[in-house]
């Protein structure tokens, strides 16, 4: 059963913020989010340290001890919003709990830089942490939502280039297909998460669309939906996806593929929960950071 | 030399990511215990019995050594690392009181109310291992570079370990362990520890939505009005000007507005509700 805080917002938000991010304007929104971002406190227990790539702006966020543990950390935003307050503050836990610095990566955004500028940033990510000496046994990669999806597709490319794995992965609330036309029948469609009511077929702005440039081919192709992707010698994955979000079935049957592949992938299913829940104060976000944090610890000693 | 500090630091660090392995099984599973006892106790007892007695012979020593080291080399770290040096006994005492449990309740038929507790024990179990994991991590093992030198290590090396018992040719201790750390858990559903009182609150809600028409009413309006506050706020937005950054003044009026906007909905809602249940008036928006 989910905790009272998790149900109380889930139930509050329904309300008032469904078809909030359906039908408008990219970059209203953007400046919306940007400003409720920007009432979220900063972390005060990690360093932030400014380290751009050649396109995008990139971030050490590393907790005030010595670790060689690196997480290489895509934060999501449907491909076309950011909210860099938020996510410092929720990878400034997973360092904490798994003992370890984190890179934290704002690709570009979409429409303006449409697929696939922000997988050759991950990717560039990638590149410069083995240029700087870190071991691909020492980094953990992660995302949550549309960040999750480019884990993985970073996952298949590295794969595809014969680039060193790393020792890991994990995605939270991932977008595997963006094709993808499920109705999350397997779940009650009354809890239905808030944060990410499911879209209809097709609007205005859709930001699958504003990452694919307009090109629906593209939903085929493995870089963009990772589960039309062959999952052979993918790195271990943990899935963390919650109960109560239209893509719930997206992480499931990522997971189911990946494992037919031969790969250790694990999907935990977090009762009630909605999209990225690790961002809120549930109680729930505190365990699903522990999980996280074993995952890390196991799959990078 | 730092090669001979690497394998041993290292050594710790992957006992504790075997122990991360089975206390990520715990997480998941240990509410298995409740309506499913006998498809987890099994690899639940060699799982305790696992940390227990490999910490105790084999990780524990190594680490205690390490520490009372770097207590004599730096000893602002004195306190930590006696405290943490002396959570391993109560490790040990609190792993060996969920094996008795365990053990009891593979051998006797025992209620869902004990097994319920044994999986909250569990749980509490795994959350102090992870917290004293994570603190011997982050406030130990970080400083033993700066603090050890040659000789230091050469001192620790001499304490060999035994073998892991998760390792293959050891794997017989264990099979049901070994086959679920071989294997994982695939897919696994998580869920919070249940509030009875919540619970029972919302049995009853679903059985007098149910059963009541106006109930069923009342809750319609809550839909409603939500979906008022959303347009509300909506409009706020849109109403933003164009320029790329927006000036203070707007950033105040959106949160004021966005604000504003929920708690004039829900004031309305409750407002209906209100009048709705006391005096029997048909609900209406006024927009």
């Amino acid at each position: 059963m989910p905790s009272i805080q998790s149900k109380l917002f889930t139930r509050l938000a329904s309300q008032s913020m469904q078809s909030m991010f359906v039908n408008f304007d990219v970059n209203k929104l953007r400046r919306w989010i940007t400003t409720l971002d920007k009432l979220a406190p900063a972390p005060t227990d990690v360093d932030v340290t400014p380290s751009p790539l050649s396109h995008c702006e990139a971030e050490w966020v590393r907790p005030q001890r010595q670790t060689d543990r690196v997480i290489l950390y895509f934060p999501g935003g449907a491909w076309v919003m950011r909210t860099p307050q938020a996510h410092r503050r929720m990878v400034a836990k997973i360092a904490h709990a798994a003992n370890a610095d984190v890179f934290l990566v704002f690709y570009r955004l979409a429409p303006e830089h449409p697929f696939p500028a922000a997988l050759e940033d991950c990717l560039e990510a990638y590149e410069t942490l083995l240029e700087q000496g870190i071991d691909a046994s020492r980094i953990v990669i992660g995302g949550d939502s549309a960040g999750g999806n480019l884990t993985l597709a970073t996952l298949l490319a590295l794969r595809d280039q014969d680039q060193p794995v790393p020792a890991g992965a994990f995605t939270l609330s991932a977008c595997t297909d963006l094709g993808s036309a499920d109705t999350g029948a397997e779940f009650d469609r009354e809890d239905l998460d808030p944060n990410m009511p499911e879209p209809p077929e097709e609007f205005d702005n859709d930001p699958r669309l504003l990452y694919v440039g307009g090109n629906k081919e593209l939903y085929e192709h493995p870089y963009v939906s990772p589960l039309q992707g062959d999952m052979k010698g993918l790195c271990p994955l943990l899935l963390q996806v919650g109960g109560a979000e239209w893509l719930l079935e997206q992480s499931t049957k990522f997971a189911e593929r990946a494992r037919a592949a031969g790969v250790n992938a694990e999907v935990e299913v977090w009762e009630g929960q909605p999209d990225v829940w690790h961002i809120m104060r549930f109680p729930e976000s505190g365990r699903a950071v522990e999980h996280l944090s074993d995952f890390i610890r196991y799959s990078c000693p | 030399m730092r090669e001979i500090g690497n394998d041993y630091l290292r050594g710790l660090r992957e006992d504790h990511a075997r122990f991360s392995r089975v206390l990520s099984m715990i997480g998941r599973d240990a509410r298995r215990l409740i309506d499913e006892p006998d498809a987890v106790l099994p690899v639940f007892e060699e799982a305790i019995d696992y940390i227990v007695n490999f910490q105790n012979i084999h990780h524990h020593p190594r680490e205690e050594t390490m520490f009372a080291k770097l207590a004599d080399q730096a000893p602002p770290l004195r306190q930590t690392a006696r405290k943490l040096a002396g959570e391993h006994g109560a490790v040990g005492r609190v792993g060996e009181s969920i094996q008795a449990m365990l053990r009891h309740a593979a051998s006797e038929q025992t209620s869902r109310e004990s097994r319920k507790r044994l999986a909250q024990k569990l749980e509490r179990f795994a959350r102090e291992m992870r917290r004293h994991i994570q603190q011997e991590e982050e406030l130990l093992y970080s400083r033993v570079w700066d603090e050890f030198d040659e000789s230091d290590w050469e001192d620790l090396t001499d304490s060999a370990p035994p073998t892991d018992p998760l390792e293959r040719s050891q794997s017989r201790r264990y099979p049901l362990l070994n086959e679920y750390v071989s294997a994982g858990s695939g897919r696994s559903e998580v869920s919070m520890e249940s509030s009875s009182l919540l619970e029972k609150m919302e049995t009853r809600l679903d059985r007098a939505l149910s059963k009541s028409p106006r109930l069923r009413r009342m809750k319609s309006i809550v839909r409603r009005h939500g979906e008022e506050a959303a347009a509300l706020r909506r409009r706020s937005i849109e109403s933003l000007p164009d320029q790329p950054l927006l000036h203070p003044l707007d950033t105040a009026r959106v949160g004021v507005d966005s604000v504003g906007n929920l708690c004039g909905a829900y004031a309305r809602w409750i407002k209906e509700w209100h009048r709705y249940v006391w005096y029997d008036e048909e609900p209406h928006t006024d927009k």
